[in-house]
């Protein structure tokens, strides 16, 4: 791809607010392919994305940011490399109530990592308010363990100005790594 | 009744012939105090504290060491304003007793298992608990009806759900804190419910180089360093104009001065990012005194695209060209 790298991914497991991370910074209503849980499903919530979310920032001289919630389930690999050619960064995120939040963080950068090695990565730790004994530089140090040294934040997907912090975080790491 | 006489060991480096003089004077006339100093030089093992002079770096080297392992410092600093824990060039044995007295003092109140008194002065208590040698403690710190526990362990303070680390910050240097030891029995028993919500060491840091940067200990003028990692940072205490000078100390070592013309932001700011990002244990530090910008971007990095997705998102990385 000639193009500038012009896609912002966000991407992981379900329930680590994707969905509501992309609406909360997006100008437009997202594009969402979400259904109704199964029965059997564990979460606190009704509907999950079974695809992925879509929407667009406008920037200023009309050029679009892309946006896209992807879910991280294996299940769904197949569209990882589609969305993210072209990604100019990708930020994992994943919920502080996960049974092992970095195992599936580490999971999700080693892959996205080889899908899109220009990307630029970040971490957003959810729900910590629901966990708010949970510690961030434990999972910091865990992933620079295994290689991963990159912005690691709380955050909480349905606040414009924290999603948008966490944006900042990972523009400013790209910028002065580049 | 009379006091006891307390005996603290008081470590030096890098004093010339008259501030070393002059620290000895100072101390001998902390016995009317009913305090008795021993003064021995710096070996890198266990004192109340350490007065550090000379060249700014090594000292910078010899004050993380000593914060590392929870010894106060006094420095005596070419220029510098007099403030807990700092002195100017030339201090006055009167200084240096004043200090002396304040730090010791407040020295004092952890190493006591049982419930103390209020901290006097010198360097605030809840960040003396933070800096304890004895890591499998936990402190419980007190000022009226606030209540936070310092969990060296962990590197973190438990607060209530309510109370946010840029509430406690101007209440730091508040003379009515008092602290108390306790088990961790004890604290999941009658504590843990009250206070719930983790915060890190290095969040509570960078909020007070936000808001309250004179009680960070300054690092040496001349002293360059680089972000072990990211930090653990919360969007309320940092404004976006610090995050490209902590991306670009993420990257790589800078002096200050080098930063601060690079990130076009004050000197002071990035004084207090050193502080911060220093006391939280974060740094790699070098005793070289110029350090060059990183590369030049190619590529991305210059990508007008890359400028224009920042701007929408608040921040400008054009002013950030060095």
């Amino acid at each position: 791809m000639s193009g500038p790298a012009n896609k912002l991914v966000f991407v992981g497991g379900m329930g680590a607010g994707k969905t509501t991370a992309v609406r909360a910074i997006s100008d437009v209503e997202p594009i969402s392919t979400e259904m109704p849980l199964s029965e059997d499903a564990t979460a606190d919530k009704v509907e999950t994305t079974v695809a992925l979310d879509y929407s667009s920032i406008e920037l200023d001289d009309g050029e679009l940011l892309h946006l896209y919630g992807v879910p991280g389930q294996r299940y769904l690999d197949f569209m990882w490399p589609m969305v993210c050619e072209g990604a100019l960064g990708v930020i994992v995120l994943v919920s502080a109530g996960a049974d092992d939040p970095v195992a599936s963080t580490l999971e999700l950068l080693q892959e996205f990592s080889r899908i899109a090695p220009d990307a630029s990565l970040a971490v957003g730790i959810t729900r910590t308010d629901e966990h708010p004994q949970f510690l961030v530089p434990p999972v910091r140090d865990a992933l620079f363990a295994a290689g991963f040294r990159v912005p690691v934040l709380r955050v909480d997907a349905r606040s414009a100005a924290q999603v948008t912090f966490l944006v900042r975080s990972l523009l400013s790491h790209r910028y002065a790594e580049a | 009744m009379n006091t006891p006489i307390r005996q603290f060991r008081v470590a030096h480096a890098g004093l010339d012939l008259l501030h070393g003089t002059r620290l000895k004077l100072a101390s001998s006339l902390l016995l009317a105090e009913r305090m008795d100093i021993r003064l021995h030089a710096w070996d890198g093992q266990d004192a109340d504290l350490l007065v550090l002079g000379g060249e700014p770096s090594a000292a910078a080297v010899l004050q993380q060491q000593a914060h590392a392992r929870g010894v106060a410092t006094l420095s005596i600093v070419r220029g510098a304003e007099p403030l807990p824990g700092r002195l100017p060039h030339g201090a006055s044995v009167r200084d240096l007793n004043q200090q002396l007295a304040a730090l010791l003092a407040s020295a004092a109140v952890l190493p006591e298992a049982a419930t103390t008194g209020p901290s006097e002065a010198g360097l605030p208590l809840l960040l003396r608990a933070m800096q304890a040698a004895d890591a499998g403690s936990l402190h419980l710190l007190q000022r009226g009806a606030t209540r936070v526990v310092v969990d060296v362990a962990s590197r973190s303070l438990a607060l209530p759900a309510t109370l946010s680390l840029s509430e406690i910050v101007p209440l730091l240097d508040d003379q009515a804190w008092s602290t108390t030891a306790l088990d961790a029995a004890t604290f999941q028993h009658q504590y843990g419910y009250l206070l719930p919500r983790r915060h890190s060491f290095e969040a509570l840091y960078f909020c007070i180089a936000r808001h309250r940067p004179q009680l960070l200990p300054p690092t040496a003028p001349g002293t360059s360093i680089k972000l072990l990692h990211w930090p653990d940072l919360d969007h309320r205490d940092v404004p976006s104009s610090w995050l490209l000078p902590i991306a670009r100390l993420h990257a790589a070592s800078w002096t200050s001065t080098a930063l601060a013309k690079a990130c076009a932001i004050p000197h002071d700011t990035v004084q207090f990012l050193f502080s911060a990002a220093a006391s939280s244990g974060l740094t790699q530090q070098h005793q070289e005194t110029a350090v060059l910008p990183p590369p030049r971007p190619a590529g991305l990095r210059d990508s007008r695209f890359l400028t224009w997705v920042a701007r929408r998102f608040g921040l400008d990385l054009q002013a950030g060209r060095a």
